[in-house]
Protein backbone atom coordinates (compact mmCIF):
# COMPACT_ATOMS: atom_id res chain seq x y z
CA UNK A 1 0.00 0.00 0.00
CA UNK A 2 2.99 2.46 0.15
CA UNK A 3 5.60 3.07 -2.21
CA UNK A 4 4.22 3.36 -5.24
CA UNK A 5 4.71 7.23 -5.57
CA UNK A 6 7.25 7.04 -8.52
CA UNK A 7 4.09 5.04 -10.21
CA UNK A 8 1.53 7.05 -9.16
CA UNK A 9 3.64 10.10 -10.29
CA UNK A 10 4.36 8.41 -13.27
CA UNK A 11 0.55 7.94 -14.23
CA UNK A 12 -0.28 11.32 -13.24
CA UNK A 13 2.12 12.65 -15.56
CA UNK A 14 0.78 10.73 -18.51
CA UNK A 15 -2.56 12.49 -17.88
CA UNK A 16 -0.56 15.66 -17.49
CA UNK A 17 1.65 15.19 -20.56
CA UNK A 18 -1.43 13.38 -22.23
CA UNK A 19 -3.34 16.62 -22.11
CA UNK A 20 -5.78 14.71 -20.92
CA UNK A 21 -7.47 16.88 -17.91
CA UNK A 22 -9.44 14.07 -16.74
CA UNK A 23 -11.22 15.47 -13.86
CA UNK A 24 -10.31 12.44 -10.61
CA UNK A 25 -12.96 9.80 -10.67
CA UNK A 26 -13.84 8.90 -6.74
CA UNK A 27 -15.03 5.18 -7.02
CA UNK A 28 -16.67 3.53 -4.00
CA UNK A 29 -14.67 0.87 -2.91
CA UNK A 30 -17.80 -1.59 -2.57
CA UNK A 31 -18.76 -1.14 -5.89
CA UNK A 32 -15.53 -1.74 -6.80
CA UNK A 33 -14.39 -4.92 -5.20
CA UNK A 34 -13.62 -7.90 -7.89
CA UNK A 35 -13.48 -11.55 -6.19
CA UNK A 36 -12.34 -13.29 -9.40
CA UNK A 37 -12.32 -17.00 -8.38
CA UNK A 38 -8.96 -18.30 -10.86
CA UNK A 39 -9.54 -21.64 -12.45
CA UNK A 40 -9.13 -25.40 -10.80
CA UNK A 41 -6.22 -26.13 -9.28
CA UNK A 42 -3.86 -27.86 -11.69
CA UNK A 43 -2.67 -31.84 -10.62
CA UNK A 44 -0.18 -31.48 -7.39
CA UNK A 45 3.30 -32.79 -8.82
CA UNK A 46 5.64 -34.12 -5.82
CA UNK A 47 9.06 -32.72 -5.44
CA UNK A 48 12.13 -34.05 -3.54
CA UNK A 49 13.90 -30.50 -2.73
CA UNK A 50 12.48 -30.60 0.69
CA UNK A 51 13.26 -32.91 3.44
CA UNK A 52 10.11 -35.93 3.23
CA UNK A 53 6.66 -35.20 4.89
CA UNK A 54 7.25 -37.48 7.42
CA UNK A 55 4.36 -39.34 8.74
CA UNK A 56 3.93 -38.53 12.55
CA UNK A 57 2.11 -40.55 14.50
CA UNK A 58 1.25 -39.75 18.16
CA UNK A 59 3.07 -41.46 21.09
CA UNK A 60 1.62 -44.36 21.89
CA UNK A 61 -1.97 -45.35 21.17
CA UNK A 62 -5.03 -43.82 22.96
CA UNK A 63 -6.06 -46.13 25.42
CA UNK A 64 -9.86 -47.13 24.88
CA UNK A 65 -12.22 -45.48 26.07
CA UNK A 66 -15.23 -46.63 28.35
CA UNK A 67 -18.24 -44.37 27.05
CA UNK A 68 -20.70 -46.04 29.47
CA UNK A 69 -20.50 -46.98 33.28
CA UNK A 70 -22.07 -49.86 34.48
CA UNK A 71 -22.97 -47.96 37.96
CA UNK A 72 -23.95 -44.58 36.33
CA UNK A 73 -25.34 -44.93 32.64
CA UNK A 74 -24.13 -43.83 29.91
CA UNK A 75 -21.71 -40.58 29.64
CA UNK A 76 -23.86 -37.70 27.74
CA UNK A 77 -22.55 -34.45 25.77
CA UNK A 78 -22.88 -31.19 26.94
CA UNK A 79 -23.82 -28.81 24.19
CA UNK A 80 -23.40 -25.09 23.80
CA UNK A 81 -25.03 -21.99 22.68
CA UNK A 82 -23.10 -20.14 19.55
CA UNK A 83 -19.56 -18.26 20.99
CA UNK A 84 -20.79 -19.61 24.65
CA UNK A 85 -19.00 -21.29 27.17
CA UNK A 86 -21.17 -21.48 29.80
CA UNK A 87 -23.39 -24.34 31.15
CA UNK A 88 -27.05 -23.69 30.24
CA UNK A 89 -29.55 -25.09 33.22
CA UNK A 90 -30.93 -27.44 30.70
CA UNK A 91 -27.57 -28.72 30.35
CA UNK A 92 -26.35 -29.25 34.87
CA UNK A 93 -28.22 -32.16 34.75
CA UNK A 94 -26.08 -33.81 32.23
CA UNK A 95 -23.11 -32.72 33.60
CA UNK A 96 -23.91 -34.66 37.36
CA UNK A 97 -25.28 -37.71 35.52
CA UNK A 98 -21.87 -37.71 34.03
CA UNK A 99 -20.58 -37.59 37.26
CA UNK A 100 -22.10 -40.53 38.49
CA UNK A 101 -21.69 -42.29 35.30
CA UNK A 102 -17.36 -41.30 35.65
CA UNK A 103 -16.99 -42.43 39.63
CA UNK A 104 -15.45 -45.94 39.06
CA UNK A 105 -13.01 -43.96 36.17
CA UNK A 106 -8.93 -43.58 36.58
CA UNK A 107 -9.02 -40.28 34.87
CA UNK A 108 -10.91 -38.42 32.62
CA UNK A 109 -10.74 -36.42 29.80
CA UNK A 110 -12.68 -33.73 28.77
CA UNK A 111 -12.73 -32.25 24.83
CA UNK A 112 -14.27 -29.19 23.91
CA UNK A 113 -15.73 -28.97 20.43
CA UNK A 114 -16.91 -25.85 18.47
CA UNK A 115 -19.08 -25.33 14.99
CA UNK A 116 -17.34 -24.09 11.91
CA UNK A 117 -18.02 -20.31 12.63
CA UNK A 118 -15.41 -18.02 13.73
CA UNK A 119 -11.70 -17.92 13.27
CA UNK A 120 -9.57 -21.76 14.14
CA UNK A 121 -7.44 -19.78 16.75
CA UNK A 122 -10.60 -18.47 19.05
CA UNK A 123 -12.81 -21.42 18.29
CA UNK A 124 -9.46 -23.26 19.44
CA UNK A 125 -9.91 -20.98 22.90
CA UNK A 126 -13.52 -21.30 23.10
CA UNK A 127 -13.92 -25.56 23.03
CA UNK A 128 -11.23 -25.36 26.08
CA UNK A 129 -13.22 -22.77 27.77
CA UNK A 130 -16.13 -24.80 27.67
CA UNK A 131 -14.00 -27.76 28.29
CA UNK A 132 -13.12 -26.04 31.62
CA UNK A 133 -16.41 -25.25 32.12
CA UNK A 134 -17.56 -28.82 32.55
CA UNK A 135 -14.18 -29.45 34.54
CA UNK A 136 -15.42 -27.21 37.22
CA UNK A 137 -18.61 -28.17 37.37
CA UNK A 138 -17.80 -31.64 37.52
CA UNK A 139 -15.16 -30.49 40.72
CA UNK A 140 -17.63 -28.63 41.88
CA UNK A 141 -20.09 -31.96 42.49
CA UNK A 142 -16.74 -33.88 43.85
CA UNK A 143 -14.92 -34.77 41.10
CA UNK A 144 -11.22 -34.84 41.70
CA UNK A 145 -9.43 -32.23 39.78
CA UNK A 146 -6.18 -34.19 39.34
CA UNK A 147 -8.39 -36.69 37.30
CA UNK A 148 -9.57 -34.53 34.93
CA UNK A 149 -7.76 -33.28 31.86
CA UNK A 150 -9.10 -30.90 29.64
CA UNK A 151 -8.24 -30.47 25.41
CA UNK A 152 -9.76 -28.75 22.87
CA UNK A 153 -10.47 -29.84 18.83
CA UNK A 154 -11.13 -26.77 18.11
CA UNK A 155 -13.67 -27.40 14.91
CA UNK A 156 -11.80 -30.14 13.89
CA UNK A 157 -13.83 -32.90 15.11
CA UNK A 158 -17.40 -32.43 13.82
CA UNK A 159 -20.24 -34.84 14.17
CA UNK A 160 -22.43 -33.56 11.94
CA UNK A 161 -21.33 -31.61 8.53
CA UNK A 162 -24.62 -30.91 7.11
CA UNK A 163 -24.75 -26.94 6.27
CA UNK A 164 -28.11 -26.68 9.28
CA UNK A 165 -28.00 -24.74 12.50
CA UNK A 166 -29.35 -28.20 13.92
CA UNK A 167 -26.34 -29.51 12.87
CA UNK A 168 -23.74 -27.10 14.06
CA UNK A 169 -25.85 -26.92 17.17
CA UNK A 170 -24.62 -30.76 17.74
CA UNK A 171 -21.02 -29.91 16.83
CA UNK A 172 -21.24 -26.91 19.94
CA UNK A 173 -20.22 -30.06 22.55
CA UNK A 174 -18.20 -31.05 25.23
CA UNK A 175 -17.10 -34.84 25.25
CA UNK A 176 -16.65 -36.79 28.51
CA UNK A 177 -14.46 -39.78 28.49
CA UNK A 178 -13.69 -42.09 30.84
CA UNK A 179 -10.70 -44.32 30.95
CA UNK B 1 19.69 -19.28 1.70
CA UNK B 2 16.62 -20.37 0.28
CA UNK B 3 17.35 -18.37 -2.98
CA UNK B 4 20.42 -20.65 -3.26
CA UNK B 5 18.79 -24.05 -2.14
CA UNK B 6 15.63 -23.53 -3.56
CA UNK B 7 14.37 -22.74 -7.23
CA UNK B 8 17.62 -23.21 -8.66
CA UNK B 9 17.03 -20.77 -10.97
CA UNK B 10 20.45 -19.17 -12.60
CA UNK B 11 19.84 -15.98 -13.67
CA UNK B 12 22.88 -16.28 -16.16
CA UNK B 13 22.50 -12.41 -16.69
CA UNK B 14 20.33 -9.45 -17.70
CA UNK B 15 22.23 -8.43 -21.27
CA UNK B 16 20.24 -5.20 -21.24
CA UNK B 17 18.20 -4.01 -18.33
CA UNK B 18 18.32 -0.70 -19.99
CA UNK B 19 16.44 1.38 -18.02
CA UNK B 20 13.09 1.45 -19.87
CA UNK B 21 11.08 2.54 -17.21
CA UNK B 22 7.55 3.44 -18.37
CA UNK B 23 8.55 4.14 -22.05
CA UNK B 24 5.68 1.84 -22.78
CA UNK B 25 3.05 4.23 -20.61
CA UNK B 26 3.90 6.98 -22.47
CA UNK B 27 0.77 6.18 -24.41
CA UNK B 28 -2.89 7.36 -23.30
CA UNK B 29 -3.59 3.46 -22.58
CA UNK B 30 -1.06 3.44 -20.08
CA UNK B 31 -1.64 -0.42 -18.75
CA UNK B 32 1.12 -1.93 -20.82
CA UNK B 33 -0.31 -5.21 -23.24
CA UNK B 34 1.93 -8.49 -23.22
CA UNK B 35 1.95 -11.23 -25.41
CA UNK B 36 3.70 -14.49 -24.58
CA UNK B 37 4.88 -16.52 -27.13
CA UNK B 38 6.94 -19.76 -26.13
CA UNK B 39 9.21 -22.05 -28.28
CA UNK B 40 9.90 -25.58 -27.45
CA UNK B 41 11.32 -28.56 -28.89
CA UNK B 42 10.19 -31.29 -26.13
CA UNK B 43 8.20 -29.09 -23.34
CA UNK B 44 5.11 -28.58 -24.94
CA UNK B 45 3.11 -29.13 -21.84
CA UNK B 46 5.16 -27.83 -19.27
CA UNK B 47 5.45 -24.63 -21.61
CA UNK B 48 1.91 -24.02 -21.91
CA UNK B 49 1.94 -24.75 -17.96
CA UNK B 50 4.19 -21.70 -17.60
CA UNK B 51 2.97 -19.02 -20.26
CA UNK B 52 -0.32 -19.47 -18.30
CA UNK B 53 1.41 -19.18 -15.13
CA UNK B 54 3.02 -15.94 -15.88
CA UNK B 55 -0.13 -14.67 -17.75
CA UNK B 56 -1.65 -15.01 -14.02
CA UNK B 57 0.79 -13.40 -12.56
CA UNK B 58 0.72 -10.13 -14.55
CA UNK B 59 -3.13 -9.96 -14.24
CA UNK B 60 -2.56 -10.28 -10.75
CA UNK B 61 -0.01 -7.93 -10.74
CA UNK B 62 -2.31 -5.55 -11.82
CA UNK B 63 -0.33 -3.72 -13.99
CA UNK B 64 -0.11 -5.72 -17.30
CA UNK B 65 -2.59 -6.83 -19.18
CA UNK B 66 -2.30 -10.18 -21.80
CA UNK B 67 -3.10 -9.95 -25.12
CA UNK B 68 -3.18 -13.24 -27.88
CA UNK B 69 -2.06 -12.53 -31.24
CA UNK B 70 -1.00 -14.26 -33.92
CA UNK B 71 2.38 -13.23 -34.64
CA UNK B 72 5.11 -16.00 -33.83
CA UNK B 73 9.07 -14.79 -34.42
CA UNK B 74 12.10 -17.30 -33.95
CA UNK B 75 13.73 -16.61 -30.79
CA UNK B 76 16.96 -15.45 -32.23
CA UNK B 77 15.44 -12.76 -34.17
CA UNK B 78 13.20 -9.34 -33.04
CA UNK B 79 9.45 -8.83 -34.16
CA UNK B 80 8.31 -6.48 -36.31
CA UNK B 81 7.87 -3.06 -34.31
CA UNK B 82 5.23 -2.07 -36.46
CA UNK B 83 3.42 -5.13 -36.84
CA UNK B 84 3.51 -5.30 -32.79
CA UNK B 85 1.94 -1.43 -33.19
CA UNK B 86 -0.40 -1.95 -35.09
CA UNK B 87 -1.89 -5.15 -32.78
CA UNK B 88 -1.94 -3.26 -30.14
CA UNK B 89 1.17 -5.24 -28.14
CA UNK B 90 3.57 -3.00 -26.41
CA UNK B 91 5.15 -5.79 -24.79
CA UNK B 92 6.77 -9.02 -26.41
CA UNK B 93 8.05 -12.10 -24.54
CA UNK B 94 9.42 -14.64 -26.36
CA UNK B 95 10.34 -17.49 -24.05
CA UNK B 96 12.47 -20.78 -24.97
CA UNK B 97 11.63 -23.68 -22.81
CA UNK B 98 13.24 -27.09 -23.03
CA UNK B 99 13.95 -30.34 -20.96
CA UNK B 100 17.06 -29.90 -19.02
CA UNK B 101 18.54 -33.03 -17.18
CA UNK B 102 16.25 -35.99 -15.33
CA UNK B 103 13.66 -33.70 -14.59
CA UNK B 104 14.54 -29.57 -15.00
CA UNK B 105 13.62 -27.38 -17.12
CA UNK B 106 15.61 -24.35 -18.92
CA UNK B 107 13.95 -21.21 -19.96
CA UNK B 108 15.60 -18.57 -22.01
CA UNK B 109 13.78 -15.45 -22.12
CA UNK B 110 13.63 -11.97 -24.39
CA UNK B 111 11.24 -9.30 -23.73
CA UNK B 112 10.81 -6.28 -26.50
CA UNK B 113 9.13 -3.24 -25.97
CA UNK B 114 7.51 -1.93 -29.16
CA UNK B 115 7.58 1.71 -27.85
CA UNK B 116 11.55 1.75 -27.39
CA UNK B 117 11.70 -0.55 -30.36
CA UNK B 118 14.75 -3.16 -29.04
CA UNK B 119 15.09 -5.82 -26.62
CA UNK B 120 15.09 -5.05 -23.19
CA UNK B 121 15.80 -8.24 -21.00
CA UNK B 122 17.72 -10.87 -22.35
CA UNK B 123 17.81 -13.85 -19.18
CA UNK B 124 18.35 -17.31 -18.61
CA UNK B 125 16.88 -19.49 -16.14
CA UNK B 126 17.17 -23.04 -14.75
CA UNK B 127 15.20 -25.49 -12.44
CA UNK B 128 16.15 -28.72 -11.64
CA UNK B 129 12.65 -30.01 -10.92
CA UNK B 130 10.19 -29.08 -13.43
CA UNK B 131 7.20 -29.53 -10.46
CA UNK B 132 8.55 -25.97 -9.36
CA UNK B 133 7.43 -24.26 -12.24
CA UNK B 134 5.20 -22.19 -10.62
CA UNK B 135 8.00 -20.46 -8.83
CA UNK B 136 10.06 -20.34 -12.10
CA UNK B 137 7.21 -18.33 -13.64
CA UNK B 138 6.44 -15.89 -10.71
CA UNK B 139 10.02 -14.95 -10.75
CA UNK B 140 9.48 -14.28 -14.62
CA UNK B 141 6.62 -11.62 -13.69
CA UNK B 142 8.38 -10.27 -11.01
CA UNK B 143 11.80 -9.41 -13.43
CA UNK B 144 9.48 -7.83 -15.77
CA UNK B 145 7.22 -5.88 -13.54
CA UNK B 146 10.52 -4.54 -12.06
CA UNK B 147 11.80 -3.89 -15.44
CA UNK B 148 8.87 -1.11 -15.41
CA UNK B 149 9.21 -0.30 -12.13
CA UNK B 150 6.02 -0.64 -10.74
CA UNK B 151 5.19 -1.59 -7.84
CA UNK B 152 7.33 -4.82 -6.36
CA UNK B 153 5.06 -7.95 -6.55
CA UNK B 154 8.25 -9.95 -5.01
CA UNK B 155 5.84 -11.95 -2.65
CA UNK B 156 4.77 -13.98 -5.57
CA UNK B 157 7.45 -15.77 -4.82
CA UNK B 158 7.09 -16.49 -1.35
CA UNK B 159 6.32 -20.34 0.07
CA UNK B 160 3.00 -19.71 1.62
CA UNK B 161 2.64 -23.04 4.20
CA UNK B 162 -0.82 -24.01 5.76
CA UNK B 163 -2.34 -26.76 7.48
CA UNK B 164 -5.47 -28.26 6.19
CA UNK B 165 -7.92 -30.98 7.74
CA UNK B 166 -8.25 -34.31 6.12
CA UNK B 167 -10.46 -35.57 8.65
CA UNK B 168 -11.72 -35.26 12.64
CA UNK B 169 -8.87 -34.88 14.32
CA UNK B 170 -6.23 -35.11 11.65
CA UNK B 171 -5.05 -32.23 9.80
CA UNK B 172 -1.74 -31.72 7.80
CA UNK B 173 0.87 -29.02 6.72
CA UNK B 174 1.63 -28.48 3.65
CA UNK B 175 4.05 -25.55 1.52
CA UNK B 176 2.88 -24.58 -1.65
CA UNK B 177 3.09 -21.46 -4.43
CA UNK B 178 0.36 -18.81 -3.48
CA UNK B 179 -1.77 -20.23 -6.43
CA UNK B 180 -1.94 -23.45 -4.58
CA UNK B 181 -0.55 -25.17 -8.43
CA UNK B 182 2.74 -26.30 -6.33
CA UNK B 183 1.83 -28.35 -3.36
CA UNK B 184 4.15 -30.76 -1.19
CA UNK B 185 2.86 -31.90 2.22
CA UNK B 186 5.70 -31.70 4.87
CA UNK B 187 4.07 -33.09 7.99
CA UNK B 188 1.09 -35.62 7.71
CA UNK B 189 0.12 -37.99 10.60
CA UNK B 190 -2.10 -36.94 13.15
CA UNK B 191 -3.28 -33.48 14.25
CA UNK B 192 -1.14 -30.57 13.05
CA UNK B 193 -1.69 -27.22 12.82
CA UNK B 194 -1.22 -23.39 13.01
CA UNK B 195 1.96 -23.34 10.79
CA UNK B 196 4.00 -20.13 11.68
CA UNK B 197 7.44 -19.72 9.32
CA UNK B 198 10.29 -19.04 12.09
CA UNK B 199 12.20 -16.42 9.97
CA UNK B 200 12.23 -14.74 6.66
CA UNK B 201 14.21 -16.77 4.98
CA UNK B 202 11.07 -19.59 5.29
CA UNK B 203 13.88 -22.25 6.22
CA UNK B 204 12.16 -23.43 9.11
CA UNK B 205 8.23 -22.88 10.95
CA UNK B 206 6.46 -23.71 14.01
CA UNK B 207 3.37 -25.55 13.84
CA UNK B 208 0.94 -26.86 17.22
CA UNK B 209 1.19 -31.38 17.15
CA UNK B 210 -0.87 -32.94 19.25
CA UNK B 211 0.26 -35.54 21.44
CA UNK B 212 -3.09 -37.25 22.95
CA UNK B 213 -3.70 -34.84 26.18
CA UNK B 214 -0.70 -32.92 25.42
CA UNK B 215 0.04 -30.54 22.68
CA UNK B 216 3.29 -29.83 21.84
CA UNK B 217 5.25 -26.07 19.56
CA UNK B 218 7.54 -28.01 17.17
CA UNK B 219 10.05 -26.23 15.10
CA UNK B 220 10.81 -28.37 11.80
CA UNK B 221 13.97 -27.19 9.35
CA UNK B 222 12.04 -28.20 5.53
CA UNK B 223 15.34 -28.53 4.22
CA UNK B 224 17.04 -31.10 6.94
CA UNK B 225 13.53 -32.43 8.25
CA UNK B 226 14.95 -31.67 11.66
CA UNK B 227 12.23 -31.85 14.18
CA UNK B 228 12.95 -30.25 17.41
CA UNK B 229 10.56 -29.66 20.34
CA UNK B 230 10.45 -26.14 21.80
CA UNK B 231 7.51 -26.08 24.31
CA UNK B 232 4.23 -28.06 25.34
CA UNK B 233 1.51 -26.79 27.60
CA UNK B 234 -2.15 -28.30 28.52
CA UNK B 235 -5.26 -27.05 26.89
CA UNK B 236 -4.39 -25.11 24.28
CA UNK B 237 -1.03 -23.68 22.16
CA UNK B 238 -0.49 -21.58 19.47
CA UNK B 239 2.24 -20.02 18.17
CA UNK B 240 0.70 -16.54 16.90
CA UNK B 241 3.65 -14.46 16.04
CA UNK B 242 7.28 -14.51 15.61
CA UNK B 243 9.59 -11.55 16.07
CA UNK B 244 11.21 -9.63 13.60
CA UNK B 245 14.81 -11.22 15.06
CA UNK B 246 13.11 -14.62 15.46
CA UNK B 247 13.68 -14.72 18.90
CA UNK B 248 10.47 -13.90 20.59
CA UNK B 249 7.31 -15.72 20.13
CA UNK B 250 4.06 -14.76 20.87
CA UNK B 251 1.85 -17.70 22.28
CA UNK B 252 -1.77 -18.25 23.04
CA UNK B 253 -1.19 -20.93 25.78
CA UNK B 254 -3.67 -22.48 28.22
CA UNK B 255 -1.57 -23.95 31.20
CA UNK B 256 -4.35 -23.82 33.51
CA UNK B 257 -7.17 -24.42 31.41
CA UNK B 258 -7.28 -20.36 30.62
CA UNK B 259 -6.07 -19.17 27.02
CA UNK B 260 -4.00 -16.31 27.45
CA UNK B 261 -1.61 -14.33 25.64
CA UNK B 262 2.46 -15.21 26.40
CA UNK B 263 5.74 -14.35 25.04
CA UNK B 264 8.23 -16.87 25.22
CA UNK B 265 12.25 -16.37 24.61
CA UNK B 266 13.46 -18.85 22.17
CA UNK B 267 17.17 -18.12 23.89
CA UNK B 268 16.06 -18.19 27.40
CA UNK B 269 12.94 -20.71 27.49
CA UNK B 270 11.11 -18.44 29.74
CA UNK B 271 8.01 -17.24 28.96
CA UNK B 272 6.35 -14.35 29.94
CA UNK B 273 2.29 -13.82 30.96
CA UNK B 274 1.26 -11.20 28.90
CA UNK B 275 -2.49 -11.30 29.33
CA UNK B 276 -5.16 -11.58 32.28
CA UNK B 277 -8.49 -11.41 31.52
CA UNK B 278 -10.44 -14.76 32.75
CA UNK B 279 -12.01 -15.23 29.07
CA UNK B 280 -10.22 -15.56 25.82
CA UNK B 281 -7.37 -13.77 24.69
CA UNK B 282 -5.81 -15.17 21.54
CA UNK B 283 -4.50 -14.76 18.35
CA UNK B 284 -1.20 -12.08 19.45
CA UNK B 285 1.10 -10.39 16.62
CA UNK B 286 4.04 -8.07 17.59
CA UNK B 287 3.65 -4.79 16.80
CA UNK B 288 5.74 -1.15 17.23
CA UNK B 289 9.22 -3.11 16.80
CA UNK B 290 8.04 -6.01 19.68
CA UNK B 291 7.55 -3.52 22.45
CA UNK B 292 3.36 -4.27 22.14
CA UNK B 293 0.85 -7.04 20.69
CA UNK B 294 -2.52 -6.96 19.02
CA UNK B 295 -4.72 -9.51 19.93
CA UNK B 296 -8.42 -11.23 19.94
CA UNK B 297 -10.58 -11.00 23.20
CA UNK B 298 -13.65 -11.11 24.20
CA UNK B 299 -13.24 -9.39 26.72
CA UNK B 300 -16.36 -7.08 25.85
CA UNK B 301 -18.66 -10.68 25.09
CA UNK B 302 -17.79 -10.58 22.14
CA UNK B 303 -14.55 -11.23 19.93
CA UNK B 304 -13.12 -8.23 19.12
CA UNK B 305 -9.57 -6.55 18.19
CA UNK B 306 -6.93 -5.15 21.06
CA UNK B 307 -3.55 -3.85 21.99
CA UNK B 308 -1.53 -3.73 24.96
CA UNK B 309 2.21 -3.21 25.87
CA UNK B 310 3.73 -6.10 26.44
CA UNK B 311 5.49 -4.57 29.33
CA UNK B 312 2.42 -2.54 30.39
CA UNK B 313 -1.17 -3.22 31.76
CA UNK B 314 -3.66 -0.86 29.88
CA UNK B 315 -5.31 -2.67 27.15
CA UNK B 316 -6.85 -0.47 24.37
CA UNK B 317 -9.64 -1.33 21.77
CA UNK B 318 -8.95 -1.02 18.14
CA UNK B 319 -11.67 -2.10 16.60
CA UNK B 320 -15.39 -0.37 16.67
CA UNK B 321 -16.88 -1.50 14.25
CA UNK B 322 -18.71 -5.07 14.60
CA UNK B 323 -19.33 -7.08 17.56
CA UNK B 324 -17.54 -9.85 15.87
CA UNK B 325 -14.30 -9.69 14.96
CA UNK B 326 -12.01 -12.98 15.66
CA UNK B 327 -9.06 -12.62 13.60
CA UNK B 328 -6.34 -9.81 13.04
CA UNK B 329 -2.88 -9.24 11.48
CA UNK B 330 -0.93 -6.01 11.58
CA UNK B 331 1.59 -3.89 9.22
CA UNK B 332 2.46 -1.02 10.00
CA UNK B 333 -0.06 1.94 10.90
CA UNK B 334 -2.77 -0.63 9.14
CA UNK B 335 -4.78 -3.57 10.92
CA UNK B 336 -6.59 -5.92 8.92
CA UNK B 337 -9.24 -8.17 10.60
CA UNK B 338 -12.23 -10.72 10.08
CA UNK B 339 -15.59 -9.59 10.64
CA UNK B 340 -19.00 -11.54 11.27
CA UNK B 341 -21.38 -9.08 9.34
CA UNK B 342 -24.68 -8.68 10.63
CA UNK B 343 -26.41 -7.26 7.98
CA UNK B 344 -29.01 -9.48 6.01
CA UNK B 345 -27.24 -8.27 2.88
CA UNK B 346 -24.57 -10.29 3.13
CA UNK B 347 -26.59 -13.46 4.22
CA UNK B 348 -26.52 -15.64 7.62
CA UNK B 349 -22.82 -16.25 8.86
CA UNK B 350 -21.24 -14.03 6.23
CA UNK B 351 -17.60 -12.75 7.56
CA UNK B 352 -15.72 -10.25 5.25
CA UNK B 353 -12.21 -9.04 5.76
CA UNK B 354 -11.79 -5.24 6.53
CA UNK B 355 -8.61 -2.66 6.78
CA UNK B 356 -8.28 -0.06 8.79
CA UNK B 357 -5.87 2.64 9.69
CA UNK B 358 -4.90 3.14 13.54
CA UNK B 359 -4.26 6.83 12.65
CA UNK B 360 -7.59 7.93 10.93
CA UNK B 361 -10.83 7.05 10.53
CA UNK B 362 -10.12 4.75 7.01
CA UNK B 363 -11.91 1.80 6.92
CA UNK B 364 -12.67 -0.17 3.88
CA UNK B 365 -14.01 -3.43 3.00
CA UNK B 366 -11.83 -5.94 1.08
CA UNK B 367 -14.47 -8.99 0.25
CA UNK B 368 -17.61 -9.13 -0.94
CA UNK B 369 -18.80 -12.42 0.23
CA UNK B 370 -18.76 -15.65 1.87
CA UNK B 371 -16.86 -16.65 4.44
CA UNK B 372 -13.67 -14.59 4.95
CA UNK B 373 -10.94 -15.11 7.67
CA UNK B 374 -7.52 -15.54 8.70
CA UNK B 375 -6.22 -12.30 7.00
CA UNK B 376 -2.17 -12.03 6.90
CA UNK B 377 -0.02 -8.75 5.39
CA UNK B 378 2.48 -9.90 2.72
CA UNK B 379 6.14 -8.86 4.00
CA UNK B 380 5.62 -4.96 2.21
CA UNK B 381 2.20 -4.77 3.19
CA UNK B 382 1.31 -4.55 -0.28
CA UNK B 383 -0.98 -7.85 -0.40
CA UNK B 384 -3.36 -9.42 2.14
CA UNK B 385 -3.84 -12.86 2.19
CA UNK B 386 -6.35 -14.74 3.19
CA UNK B 387 -8.92 -17.59 4.03
CA UNK B 388 -12.21 -17.98 2.06
CA UNK B 389 -15.05 -21.22 2.65
CA UNK B 390 -17.48 -20.81 -0.09
CA UNK B 391 -20.39 -23.51 -0.49
CA UNK B 392 -18.16 -26.17 1.37
CA UNK B 393 -14.98 -26.07 -0.23
CA UNK B 394 -11.93 -24.01 0.71
CA UNK B 395 -10.21 -21.59 -1.16
CA UNK B 396 -6.77 -19.54 -0.96
CA UNK B 397 -7.64 -15.65 -1.47
CA UNK B 398 -5.34 -12.74 -2.09
CA UNK B 399 -6.19 -9.17 -2.00
CA UNK B 400 -4.41 -6.82 -3.98
CA UNK B 401 -4.93 -3.56 -1.61
CA UNK B 402 -4.54 -0.96 -3.92
CA UNK B 403 -6.21 -2.19 -6.94
CA UNK B 404 -9.30 -3.32 -5.13
CA UNK B 405 -9.13 -6.49 -6.46
CA UNK B 406 -9.11 -10.40 -4.97
CA UNK B 407 -8.31 -13.47 -6.26
CA UNK B 408 -9.00 -16.81 -4.74
CA UNK B 409 -7.65 -20.71 -5.42
CA UNK B 410 -9.08 -23.42 -4.87
CA UNK B 411 -8.19 -26.03 -2.54
CA UNK B 412 -8.63 -29.60 -4.02
CA UNK B 413 -9.04 -31.75 -1.16
CA UNK B 414 -9.59 -31.06 2.22
CA UNK B 415 -10.22 -27.65 4.52
CA UNK B 416 -7.88 -25.12 4.74
CA UNK B 417 -6.88 -24.48 8.83
CA UNK B 418 -4.62 -21.67 9.08
CA UNK B 419 -1.96 -20.23 6.69
CA UNK B 420 1.33 -18.16 6.65
CA UNK B 421 3.60 -16.83 4.02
Amino acid sequence: MIKKISFYLFLVSLLVFSGCGSKEEQVDLEDEIIDEEIGEEEDIIEDDEFAEGDEEFNEGEEAEVLETDAAGGPIENIYFAFDKFFISASMKSKVSNNVSATQSASSIKIEGNCDEWGTDEYNYALGLKRANSVKNAMVAEGVNASKISIVSFGESNPTCSTKSESCWQLNRRVETRAR
Amino acid sequence: MRKILFIVLLPIVVICAKDVSMEIVKKKNNIPNVYINTITKDAATISEHIKKMVQRDLLISSHFLNKEIDYKVEFENSPNYTTLEKKGVQLYLNLKINKKDKNGISVNMKLFDTNAQELVASNSFQIKNEAKYPFLSHKIAILINKLYNAPPIDWMDRYIIFAKYNKAKNASIVISDYTLTYQKTIVAGGLNIFPKWANKYQSSFYYTKFFDNKLVLMKKNIYTGENTKIVSSNGMLVCSDVSKDGNKLALTMAPNGQPDVYVYNIKTKKRKRVTFYSGIDVGAGFVEDDTKVVFVSNRLRHPNIFSKKIQGSAVKRLVYHSKNNSAVTTYKNYIAYSSKETSKEFGNYSFNIYLISTTNSFISRLTAKGVNQFPRFSIDGETLLFIKKRAGKSYLGISRLNYNKSYTFPLKSGKLQSIDW
